[in-house]
């Protein structure tokens, strides 16, 4: 660590400077925000938030540069009234960003290059690095998203087989303009140019991954040199890790990541087979549909999921399976991201998992439901019982 | 590197949550210990509560701009903080509370500029330490919260169907083109009827039976031949009921388990079934079967009109449903046992009005799936040559004859002194005539004897003349080339007519015959002056896209291209290694497979028709040219995938011919060539494994 700065080239001597600078401004105007107070932000303040962003974008300081941009958003939520405005996100975030460019800037004082100070500063473009071996991976769930950049895609979650816990993700956005909003409309689409599979292929079954390549953070490229065969599917086995069965072991799992306030997502995936559901309730003033599930011993853990439009299928699916309709039966377990918000563990569920496979609508049968992207044929045969 | 007082501050919550978590909890929770959580959790939580009130205000009215009191507040915190046992929060709040009254005190800009800068700072330490410890104390008090809700255990909302556990004894099994696989089989203790549905993967259209498949009811890559031989045992596994059938479907948590068939298990009863005037019946009652009931019946293979056709015992036609590979194993049986009287069992599942083989069972064999299996009754090599050879002496064609000895020998019919002398005799020929040439060339280096490559390339440099001339060459070139003088009929026209192409577009030298230069020109290296001829025939003879092409046409042109070396064809991202040369053959083989993959079922760009609309002659001229151009290109990973079930009845129907047909066609050049082509084909397509050493 603490290379000598004298045998930097031109560029990332340049790129030391950019940064020190955009540190100072960044810091100047941190401490501007907490001065005056929300209550004293103004358009000019955001144009300002974004400008910085901006600079922190040049300065190669990408973590900063994404965090400014979510303080933006808090505060234009904050000036706008917007009842999603949650005053400790914003605090958090501002901390965040504060703890953020004092360990760049001491880091980089001590003679830390660019390169040194990637896990901090982060990467504008993810870095793969390929997998010698072969691996073998299953799909335990998927969802679709649309971004504020006008992209719509699906993100598959991927177990691999022979390496406990770990999560690879395989993602496909296409520009909205021209494939929509749905990111349902993605699923018969090519998974690449490369592969013979669609999304759907991929979203439901194994395969064997050969010349992968993955980023530190879990991304898989699916590139040209992929070569990918079907895999046998283990069914129950692949979740196996990631399976709770009593929604006190989540918490074991969220403290994991406790410890570092600048890591951390603070939320964890996993594998639930509740006892219990409850209703459906959608709450207009805070934005949210949600409904309780319950573990063995009868605890609770809130599903929760934004009344957003892109969460408009998923909801409608939970309504369907939760309303006690024959057309989307119980199902025997959820795959999703389980969190701790406003003191209460929260799952936004992903996957609806099946003992017996069911059979999607204009689909194959399965025995997992992408519940933001696909939905079950109706049956009049269906077998599903379900107590409360 | 100093500490600095951030990363100490940081190190301080840290392990100050640490510290709580420990206090709170035991090394393994009781419930009870939960109980404490919650009590100690809710005034914890109280108390960040409390200290987030004070923080939030600050905010959202600026730390400049703190209200009067809010010191005086966050010194009573900080005496709670005390309380608790909270160091860390105590030094933070009473720092922050300390700079806060600074700044309310200072007068004038410059005086305030630095408690505004110091107050800031203790602000986001504390709001640092707040965030750890209520994350911390969040999950202490929702641990708290769970154990305290629990009321005793919950019936599980969810029950699947119902559940059973047993040895299926499977009796065979169908496969859709979707590659849904029905098992059909029997409980080996109660004899229900059983019906397995499997999605299976990564299926060989080849070789289903004996190749890997990935089954999704058995969870892994199973050989359905060994499986479908042993028993498949159920464990709690989930079912249906679909009249008398228990159907079984992949499970989520329960996995079909193949397993070997213990000795002492005896085959499942069935009953016998009989084909009358009026259709299937049961042979005791002569009721009608219903669909999907299994029964058996004895039936004989027997040749009729070119086909092969099941009878009865009575003489009645079956109404099997004649599969490919059940044709091609009873034309194997026939071919095997011909001389006998075939009689077999056959164990069938009734599908409306016809029955389909589940499998049978021979003395040599045991017990088979011939409606799937394309590896059965296999002909053994020797015993087959040794029928096959003798018909072949006759023969009129020399060069025809020898090339067949060499296929036979490359079987291993021929001992070492024939093979010598047929190496002698076919180095002793003097052929002429590109036509000539390419089979001479082809059977010498089958049989391993010597090939002259200083007259090939001779040959080669000709024939590339002719066909980049548009004038058509002078005659003494003509007759070089074509291997016969101006008028003298061409008898080689019939017997080497390269797919559909006969009637060929009058140029000189006919596309077939450029395809065999061409062929013959990758036996040699690389030679500037053919590089450029190539490229010439390429502009003047195929320059535009190909329009519903030949065999001839697309092997040629890829062999063209692949010579030509074209470096404008170049692949968007050569390997890095690459030159353009390279480059231009990937292209070569690029084009090749694109074309190919048009013509040829195979299953995803076009329909598969029922048989392959290629002869056995351009089927060898695609094995050869996607070999030749594979071995030229680095990397390259083209497979060739023929639909070889067709192909190999074919094959074997030639063989079956010479043994059975009437007007004994292996005395006649065209028969000769059909059990030539068979042979050839055999052999390169990979089929050979359908002959057993």
């Amino acid at each position: 660590m603490g290379e000598d700065t004298t045998k930097l080239s031109k560029a990332e001597r340049k790129k030391l400077d950019r940064m020190e600078v955009a540190l100072d401004r960044i810091d100047a105007l941190l401490l501007k925000l907490g001065q005056q107070g929300l209550q004293r932000m103004s358009r000019s303040s955001l144009t300002e938030l974004q400008a910085s962003a901006q600079t922190a974008h040049n300065a190669a300081l990408i973590a900063i540069e994404r965090q400014l941009e979510v303080l933006a958003t808090l505060s234009e939520r904050y000036m706008e009234r917007d009842p999603l405005f949650q005053m400790s996100q914003y605090m958090a975030t501002l901390n965040k960003l504060w703890l953020l460019v004092g360990a760049t800037r001491r880091r980089h004082e001590a003679g830390e290059t660019p390169d040194e100070l990637l896990d901090l500063i982060g990467a504008a473009r993810r870095k793969y690095e390929v997998l010698d071996d072969p691996i073998v991976v299953q799909a335990l769930g998927a969802s679709g998203w649309v971004t504020d950049t006008d992209f719509v895609g699906v993100t598959i979650y991927m177990g691999v087989r022979g390496q406990p816990g770990v999560i690879y993700q395989a993602s496909n956005a296409k520009p909205t303009r021209y494939f929509g909003t749905d990111p349902r409309g993605l699923l018969n689409q090519s998974v690449s140019d490369y592969l013979p599979y669609t999304i759907r292929d991929f979203a439901h079954g194994a395969f064997t991954f050969s010349n992968a390549k993955v980023s530190h953070d879990g991304r898989m490229s699916l590139h040209k040199a992929l070569r990918v065969s079907e895999a046998p599917y283990t069914g129950s086995a692949a979740y196996k890790e990631f399976a709770v069965g009593r929604w006190t072991e989540l918490v074991e799992r969220l403290r994991e990541n406790e410890l570092n306030p600048l890591s951390g997502s603070g939320s964890t995936l996993a594998y639930l087979e509740p006892s219990g559901f409850g209703e459906l309730e959608i709450d207009m003033k805070s934005s949210l549909a949600s409904s309780p599930l319950l573990d063995d011993k009868g605890a609770t853990l809130m599903m929760e999921v934004s009344l957003r439009e892109e969460n408009n299928h998923l909801i409608d699916n939970l309504e369907a399976m939760l309303d006690n309709r024959r057309s989307f039966p119980l199902p025997a377990a959820l795959f999703g991201r389980v969190s701790v918000r406003q003191g209460q563990l929260k799952l936004y569920p992903m996957t609806a998992i099946y003992d017996e496979s069911v059979t999607l609508y204009r689909g194959p049968k399965v025995h997992e439901v992408h519940l933001s992207l696909e939905k079950i044929k109706y049956s009049k045969s269906g077998v599903h019982r379900r107590s409360r | 590197m100093s500490t600095h007082p951030l990363d100490e501050g940081l190190r301080e919550a840290s392990e100050r949550a640490a510290e709580v978590r420990d206090r709170y909890r035991a090394a393994t929770p009781t419930e009870d210990d939960y109980a404490d959580f919650e009590a100690e959790g809710v005034l914890l939580g109280m108390f960040l509560g409390e200290v987030r009130e004070v923080l939030a205000p600050l905010h959202v009215a600026g730390i400049a701009f703190p209200d009067a009191d809010l010191p005086d507040e966050l010194d009573a915190l900080a005496e709670r903080a005390e309380a608790f046992g909270l160091a860390v929060a105590v030094e933070r709040l009473v720092k922050l509370s300390r700079s806060l009254r600074a700044l309310l005190e200072a007068r004038g800009r410059r005086e305030r500029a630095p408690w505004l800068r110091q107050a800031w700072s203790e602000m986001q330490h504390l709001v640092t330490w707040l965030r750890m410890m209520r994350s911390e104390c969040d999950l202490l008090q929702i641990e708290g919260n769970l154990v305290a809700s629990y009321e005793g255990r919950v019936q599980r909302a969810t029950r699947g169907g119902q559940r059973a556990s047993m040895d299926v004894w499977p009796f065979g099994v169908t496969v859709t083109r979707d590659n849904l696989a029905m098992i059909y089989g029997s409980d080996v203790e109660s004899g229900k009827p059983v019906l397995l549905k499997d999605t299976l993967a990564e299926v060989n259209a080849l070789d289903p039976m004996r190749a890997p498949v990935i089954s999704r009811l058995m969870q892994d890559a199973v050989v359905l031949h060994k499986a479908l031989r042993g028993l498949i045992r159920l464990s709690d596994h989930p079912y249906q009921r679909a009249g008398r059938l228990w159907v079984f479907t992949p499970g989520f948590k329960t996995i079909a388990r193949p397993i070997a068939r213990p000795g002492d298990v005896k085959a499942p009863k069935l009953s016998e079934l009989t084909v009358t005037e009026e259709g299937v019946r049961w042979a005791e009652g002569g009721g009608e079967p219903s669909s999907m009931d299994i029964g058996w019946l004895y039936v004989e293979p027997v040749w009729v009109d070119g086909a092969v056709a099941l009878r009865s015992v009575e003489g009645r036609e079956v109404p099997i449903v004649m599969t490919r590979a059940l044709a091609l194993s009873l034309l194997k049986l026939l071919l095997r046992d011909g001389d006998d009287r075939l009689q077999l069992r056959f164990v069938c599942l009734v599908q409306e009005r016809e029955l389909y083989a589940l499998n049978t069972s021979t003395s040599m064999d045991g017990r088979v799936f011939p409606s799937l299996d394309t590896l059965l009754f296999r002909e053994h090599r020797g015993a087959f040559t040794a029928r096959v050879s003798p018909m072949c002496e006759a023969a009129p064609w020399e060069l025809l004859r020898l090339a067949l000895e060499v296929e036979l020998g490359r079987l291993g019919a021929l001992a070492e002194e024939r093979l010598a002398a047929t190496r002698e005799q076919l180095t002793g020929l003097d052929v002429r005539g590109v036509d000539r040439v390419w089979l001479h060339t082809l059977a010498s280096i089958l049989v391993g004897a010597s090939v002259n490559l200083e007259r090939v390339a001779l040959l080669v440099s000709d024939a590339l003349r002719l066909a980049a001339d548009p004038s058509g060459g002078d005659a003494e070139l003509r007759e070089r080339v074509l291997g016969r003088a101006e008028g003298e009929a061409d008898r080689w026209g019939e017997l080497l007519a390269l797919g559909e192409e006969a009637a060929d577009d009058g140029a000189v030298i006919s596309t077939a015959t450029l395809y065999r230069a061409m062929w013959l020109e990758s036996l040699l290296g690389f030679d500037e002056e053919r590089q450029r001829l190539s490229q010439a025939i390429l502009a003047a003879r195929f320059g535009g896209p190909l329009h519903d092409p030949s065999a001839a046409e697309i092997c040629a042109r890829a062999l063209l291209m692949s010579a030509a070396g074209d470096p404008d064809e170049a692949i968007d991202e050569p390997l890095d290694d690459d030159d353009e040369r390279v480059a231009g053959l990937r292209a070569a083989l690029e084009f090749f497979e694109a074309h190919v993959a048009d013509i040829q079922p195979d299953g995803r760009r076009v329909s598969a028709p029922e048989e392959a609309p290629l002869s056995l002659q351009a089927l060898l001229a695609f094995c050869h040219t996607a070999d030749l151009l594979e071995r030229r290109v680095p990397g390259a990973g083209f497979t060739l995938r023929l639909d070889a079930i067709p192909l190999a009845i074919r094959c074997v129907t030639g063989l079956v011919e010479l043994r059975f047909g009437d007007g004994a066609p292996e005395r006649t050049p065209r028969g000769a060539a059909a059990l030539w082509e068979a042979l050839l084909t055999l052999n390169t397509s990979g089929l050979s494994a359908l002959l057993v050493e």
